[in-house]
């Protein structure tokens, strides 16, 4: 091919510019570290890495709310935990002070701490927190539980507050006061008080009004010096302690000549008999509450130790011979009647009821819409539903009328949490020991309540913490992949750089060579 | 007959032929860097012979004509490509603005000026009560706004540039036009005579393929060597007349933009590669997409954020649009809103801690707009970037492969028309020595006559 001047000029000019852009597009990879600085470098790429920005920065959104809603949770969840615990106090005065044992200064007295109660609840449901009552609903700027013509009303709403946590996800951060109104609303009967006493099968967990035995050791001593250590934290059952004891004293050495069984006339205590008429003496060990809790410490009067009481509650285990009034009653048929509907519950068919569970299962499982449960108190059972209905005898029987629960029902609630604090006080006030049993229930039914909102509140509260910990990853992994589309491998590019260089570098020799060429120098 | 005369007269003729041949060596070597120009050669041959009773006695070189070196079949080629390339050049020029106005992916370009606007949103919805936070809500959205004003305005300004680009261009193609027809004319002129017009030759493929960069031409030459020179079907050169382009505002496409028409009858001519061609196509498909899918994605934006925020309620009233506008061009704040924050509403129903129209409104971003449009406003618009991305890219390296082949093919006619030095010297040595001889011959024929004059004197 033949050679002309131009081409000899103009093919290596070509050559330079072109290692030039090459270097200089190194050059701008390598002090911005990103492969492009424009949509035409790599469209694809571009668009990906505009996508994950637009991610992440909603990710970052997400944190922020999921962080915000992290702490309102929290808060809340103190403020009811506190709440629950001004209502467990105000259960406990409503227990206290619902027998007749108590007198009208008794009652009195404690209407002042309801009161206290009633204040404090106030305080911690008009919580404010980064400037929102946290329990008013929407109406974040409105104290929410105000003294309004001597009682205190929800000025609130029941809105609900909202954070987004996720693409279209809401989380509640709040709860609104309103769900703490209008409770109960039910209609109920209850039956006649119940006793429960004491049987080799009561479990040793129902005793002391529900609050058990501690397991322990007792040491029991007989006047001739002879003592045996016994253990019963293995005992479930009333039966299984006397074993235990009775056990134990034939094991001593010599051995102690005892009868241990509950007493008979009360059925509501333990006696613990010596057969040679010495001198019984039942202390604790360990420094453990065990005797005391079963009512048999101390020393016996002429070979016999009466135990203090042991009033046991009634529990869905509870036979149903050891309650009552049932076990001096047959139970046969009644018949339950809501509006239209007449439901007959056959206490024979299939099998006689053995437990109170056993008793309370017929009952429903006979007629659909009726609760059967026991009482708040554990000393009776009361059945509810949603309407009103009535409960009757089936032909000449007697078993509603035995129970006490023959009649129509009678409406509980509405109420809502300051009413029924207030009704507490004025039943105090009023020495109304029916009324405080009332405001029992209510109290109960209130707790009852705070644990639901609370298991609610903290089950936000593990969405919300597994939520941040989703978002954290996935935070990393859009990063990873924004640096996989974006960034530069700089290795590569600063050894590409070196090479553009050296061919640059190559170019410009090369032309200088070839210019310098020429017949002319010879001339 | 031989006669010494007759040998002082092939003399001439040969010192004559060596002189063309280093004129035109000496020409060559002076335009060994004009763009355009063919090698010239002087052409030779043996002058006519005279017939004597012993045979054919030779009289000698005639220089007959200078001739240049041609490559007819590139020069059409170069022609060709040149238009394709011109096309790509005004497209990827235009294409690398409209990346410009894009900006992105930045910190400062319209992704990050909608991500913004829904995080102010997202910071009120956790804080409804707040008036600082409406402050922060008005605030981002009037970037928001001043963002695609800028850069509606920017692709306007485009828009108009490429028609002054189109108004230059045509300008420019009729001024070639007028030479070329001159040029026509003096051609023709000159080689009536016989003789060929290299040098305006040279002139006249020179500007044709300018003008072919403009516009792709259809060039024909007749045999008394003018051109006609013919566009999109229209001959706009005959022999030494031109018929020119000019501009008319048509209205295409719902723009009013400039169209390409002939002078003479306002028709439009139909414009094919080349420059002009590239500019009337990126402007007609890229540039107006580009706008259009701005003013769609603003529209979009209109349209949801009010549906939304006209059902809110605020403590200052109720129904208020948050944007107004149709487009890119005239999305603003409404008025109430820009002058009083408060009236940015997080509510349906007005009550003050309520957050549920303010997460709506955060919603939007990450909901798509249709079912027939299956995209969230952030993903239409990074549709819209990598549209443009992959269009610029694309007219790019058609661009840098147009040259390539251009360069070529321009390689490959430069190897049979351009001028070599070395070549040029060697000649110039060539014709010197030949001139030499020649000076060399002349002086023994001088010696020759002295002889015969001495023996005339010796006679008298």
């Amino acid at each position: 091919m033949r050679i002309s001047f131009r081409m000899i000029s103009r093919q290596p000019l070509k050559a330079i510019f072109e290692n030039l852009e090459r270097l200089t597009d190194l050059q701008a990879k390598a002090s911005t570290m990103k492969k492009y600085s424009k949509p035409s470098d790599d469209p694809q790429a571009v668009m990906k890495s505009m996508g994950f920005n637009t991610l992440l920065k909603q990710n970052e959104m997400y944190r922020t709310n999921v962080g915000n809603a992290s702490v309102y949770l929290k808060m809340v969840d103190s403020t009811l935990i506190s709440v629950k615990e001004q209502l467990d106090s105000a259960k406990r005065i409503a227990l206290e002070q619902r027998n007749d044992v108590s007198s009208a200064e008794m009652r009195r007295a404690a209407s002042i701490e309801v009161q206290g109660i009633i204040s404090a609840v106030q305080d911690l449901m008009n919580t404010k927190f980064h400037g929102k009552y946290l329990f008013a609903g929407h109406e974040t700027q409105t104290v929410p539980f105000q003294e309004m013509s001597g009682a205190i009303r929800y000025m609130g709403d029941d809105g609900l507050i909202q954070f987004r946590v996720g693409a279209a996800r809401l989380i509640d951060v709040t709860v609104p006061g309103s769900r703490f109104e209008s409770l109960g609303g039910s209609h109920s009967i209850d039956s006649f008080t119940m006793i429960t006493s004491l049987s080799s099968a009561t479990r040793l967990e129902t005793l002391n009004e529900g609050l058990g035995v501690s397991p322990g050791r007792i040491r029991l001593e007989v006047d001739s010096g002879v003592f045996v250590d016994i253990d019963l934290s293995g005992a479930e059952t009333i039966e299984d302690m006397v074993d235990m004891i009775n056990n134990g004293a034939r094991g001593a050495v010599p051995p102690i000549n005892i009868i241990t069984g509950i007493n008979p006339s009360s059925r509501n205590s333990i006696v613990i008999q010596h057969m040679g008429s010495g001198e019984i003496t039942v202390s604790e060990l360990d420094g453990g509450t065990t005797g005391e809790d079963l009512g048999i410490i101390g020393t016996s009067v002429s070979g016999i130790l009466r135990g203090a009481p042991l009033d046991p509650i009634m529990t869905l285990d509870t036979r149903i011979t050891d309650v009552q009034p049932i076990n001096r009653t047959i139970l046969q048929q009644i018949r339950v009647v809501m509006g239209e509907d007449s439901h007959e519950v056959d206490f024979f068919s299939p099998a006689y009821p053995v437990t109170v569970g056993d008793m309370l299962s017929r009952i429903m499982d006979s007629v659909p819409g009726l609760e059967a449960e026991i009482n708040a108190s554990n000393d009776g059972i009361v059945f509810t539903a949603d309407t009103s209905f009535s409960i009757e005898e089936v032909g000449a029987g007697t078993t509603a009328a035995d129970l006490g629960i023959l009649g129509a029902s009678e409406p509980y609630g509405p109420f809502s949490l300051f009413a029924a604090l207030e009704t507490l006080e004025q039943a105090l006030i009023q020495n109304d020991g029916d009324a405080i049993g009332r405001s029992l229930a209510e109290m109960e039914e209130l707790i009852n309540l705070m644990l639901e909102v609370e298991a609610e509140i903290g089950a936000r509260g593990e969405q919300v913490d597994i939520l941040d910990i989703r978002l954290q990853d996935s935070d990393t992994r859009l990063q990873e992949n924004l640096s996989l589309v974006e960034d530069i491998d700089i290795t590569e590019v600063l050894t590409e750089l070196s090479e553009a260089q050296l061919a640059y570098e190559a170019a410009l020799q090369t032309a200088s060579t070839l210019y310098n060429l020429s017949l002319l120098k010879y001339y | 007959m031989v006669t010494l005369f007759g040998m002082l007269e092939l003399n001439r003729r040969s010192l004559l032929s060596s002189q063309y041949a280093l004129q035109t060596i000496n020409h060559n070597i002076a335009n060994v860097n004009t763009a355009g120009y063919s090698r010239q050669q002087v052409n030779m041959h043996t002058s006519y012979p005279i017939k004597t009773s012993f045979g054919v006695l030779g009289t000698g070189v005639s220089a007959v004509s200078v001739q240049r070196a041609t490559a007819e079949f590139y020069t059409r080629q170069m022609r060709n490509e040149n238009s394709t390339l011109g096309g790509w050049d005004a497209t990827c020029s235009v294409l690398s603005e409209i990346e410009m106005i894009v900006n992105e992916p930045s910190d400062t370009g319209l992704a990050s000026a909608l991500d913004a606007f829904f995080s102010a949103w997202n910071d009120l919805a956790s804080d409804p009560e707040s008036s600082a936070l409406r402050v922060g809500v008005v605030e981002s959205a009037k970037t928001l706004c001043e963002t695609m004003h800028e850069m509606d305005h920017s692709l306007q300004k485009t828009g108009d540039n490429i028609e002054s680009q189109i108004k230059y261009n045509v300008d420019q193609f009729n001024k070639l036009l007028t030479m070329i027809s001159e040029l026509n004319g003096k051609i023709v002129a000159t080689e009536s005579s016989g003789v060929s017009a290299s040098d305006l030759r040279d002139e006249r493929d020179r500007l044709i393929l300018e003008a072919s960069r403009i516009a792709r031409i259809d060039v024909k030459e007749d045999r008394y060597g003018a051109v006609d020179v013919f566009l999109g079907g229209t001959n706009v050169v005959h022999r030494s007349e031109a018929r020119y382009l000019d501009t008319s505002l048509e209205s295409l496409s719902g723009n009013n933009w400039v169209e390409v028409v002939a002078e003479n009858n306002g028709e439009t001519i139909r414009v094919e590669d080349g420059e002009l061609a590239g500019l009337l196509e990126v402007r007609a498909e890229n540039l107006d997409q580009v706008r259009n899918s701005l003013d769609n994605i603003a529209s979009i934006l209109i349209a949801k954020v009010n549906e939304i925020h006209s059902r809110g309620m605020t403590s200052q009233g109720s129904g208020f649009d948050f944007f107004v506008g149709e487009g890119a061009g005239d999305i603003s704040i409404s008025l109430p809103i820009e002058q009083n924050a408060d009236l940015v509403a997080t509510s349906y129903d007005g009550t003050i801690g309520d957050n549920t129209l303010a997460n709506d409104i955060c919603t939007l971003s990450e909901t798509i707009i249709s079912e027939d449009e299956p995209l969230t406003i952030n993903g239409l618009y990074e549709s819209l970037v990598a549209e443009v991305g992959i269009y610029s890219r694309n007219a790019r390296n058609m661009m840098s492969n147009q040259t390539l082949i251009l360069d070529n093919i321009e390689l490959r006619k430069e190897s049979i028309t351009g001028v070599n030095l070395d070549e040029e010297l060697i000649q110039l040595t060539k014709f010197e020595q030949s001139y030499e001889a020649a000076a060399r011959v002349l002086k023994t024929v001088e010696e020759l006559t002295d002889t015969i004059l001495d023996l005339v004197q010796g006679i008298y």
